[in-house]
């Protein structure tokens, strides 16, 4: 599980917004940000989507057009709802596999630019992308792909530890998902 | 290295291939790497090359402006793509493929070990040569069978002695008797092997003394 706490202030720190505190929510497990007119966001999507909107970012994070903003929403959820919730290892494969074939021709998860999307599921595949073999990472070869470039944009990635990816020679011709 | 030519196939999949685990050329944002290579596409890549056509449109989605404003400097096109950067383990390989395991290293350290090699050897053959060579020599008792029992044996004796030869020592007879009051004698003699053979001793004994001996035989022969 990741930890969404520190995510937030890691998200916090890449807009360049102070994010206050933020507290986890034990009954409901959520993280929870204290906001001073106590409006209180409660949920991942919720304080990151908050976040975003207080930076000068919002509109390249978040999607400029209805249908961005539709699409980006989209991807957040499929991050709590897909991801975080996954807890069987055939549930982590179906969606790996999901986001190698959506990535197939988009650099980004919108396409061409970095979104919250982006950010959010980066964070959200840390742990589990890090514990694949080289060999899996061949198979999902597009999703290696947009991890790699997401990872080494240090502002995003900050203090967690870089995910090696290599090409193998052994693996060439593997079945790619 | 590089693709090739990017507007025939094989560049164009070697492109493919290449990009199919970046997202950029070189790096990961765009750079006037992608500037470079996109230019030498003159139409997007077909749909079957489907790296190549991402990456192809993702570089397109940038305006005039905003690729003019990638980072990174301009270089020929042979530079990028596979290849392009060598790999630094082959370098390390051939180095140890170049290491020579049971040769010596050295030219002058060969000669000088050729030189005492030499002076070894004429130390050891001086040292053989100053050692006297032990002669190989042999103790040998013959036994000479008379002809009947009316031959003298001490004239036989002293017959046989007569055989002289270089290296040939005769040495103690004695006389014991056979059968029939038939008596052989045992003359014993001392023999450097190189230069007697006993063969032709004991032939000639037969030959020049036939009608005293009847047989000559071996009855001990020693090496000392």
């Amino acid at each position: 599980m990741v930890d969404t706490c520190e995510e937030l202030s890691r998200l916090a720190t890449y807009l360049g917004v102070s994010c206050g505190k933020i507290s986890f929510d034990g009954k409901e497990k959520v993280p929870v940000l204290k906001v001073q007119n106590n409006s209180n966001p409660k949920g991942l999507v919720t304080v990151a989507k908050y976040l975003t909107r207080s930076s000068q970012h919002a509109d390249a994070l978040l999607g400029a057009t209805q249908e961005d903003k539709a699409a980006v929403d989209q991807w957040l959820e499929y991050r709590v709802t897909h991801i975080d919730r996954s807890t069987q290892d055939k549930d982590v494969t179906s969606c790996l596999k999901e986001l190698n074939q959506y990535l197939a021709d988009k650099v980004y998860i919108m396409g061409n630019w970095l979104t919250l999307a982006d950010i959010l599921l980066y964070n959200g595949l840390v742990k589990i992308v890090g514990g694949l073999t080289f060999y899996e990472k061949e198979t999902f070869v597009n999703l290696s792909r947009w991890f790699d470039n997401i990872q080494h944009q240090t502002a995003v990635r900050q203090t967690l530890e870089l995910v090696p990816f290599q090409r193998n020679q052994l693996y060439r011709g593997v079945k790619v998902h | 290295m590089g693709f090739g030519d990017l507007k025939s196939r094989a560049g164009q999949q070697a492109l493919d291939a290449f990009v199919a685990d970046k997202s950029y050329i070189e790096g990961f944002q765009p750079s006037q790497a992608d500037v470079v290579v996109f230019a030498a596409l003159s139409q997007p890549p077909p749909a079957d090359l489907p790296n190549a056509l991402r990456w192809f449109n993702h570089i397109k989605s940038y305006s005039d402006a905003e690729k003019k404003g990638f980072g990174g400097q301009k270089k020929d096109l042979a530079t990028y793509g596979p290849g392009g950067d060598a790999k630094p383990g082959k370098d390390d390989d051939d180095d140890d493929d170049d290491i020579d395991l049971f040769g010596s290293s050295d030219e002058e350290e060969a000669a000088e070990v050729a030189a005492l090699k030499q002076k070894r050897l004429e130390e050891y053959s001086a040292k053989k040569a100053k050692k006297p060579t032990v002669i190989a020599k042999s103790n040998i008792v013959l036994d000479i069978k008379p002809l009947d029992d009316e031959t003298d044996m001490a004239e036989v004796e002293q017959k046989v002695r007569t055989i002289a030869m270089d290296g040939l020592l005769w040495g103690a007879a004695k006389l014991v008797p056979v059968a029939f009051g038939i008596k052989k004698l045992q003359i014993a003699m001392v023999v450097e092997d190189a230069k007697v053979s006993v063969d032709d001793i004991t032939e000639k004994i037969e030959a020049d003394y036939e009608d005293y001996v009847q047989s000559v035989d071996i009855h001990l022969f020693q090496k000392i």
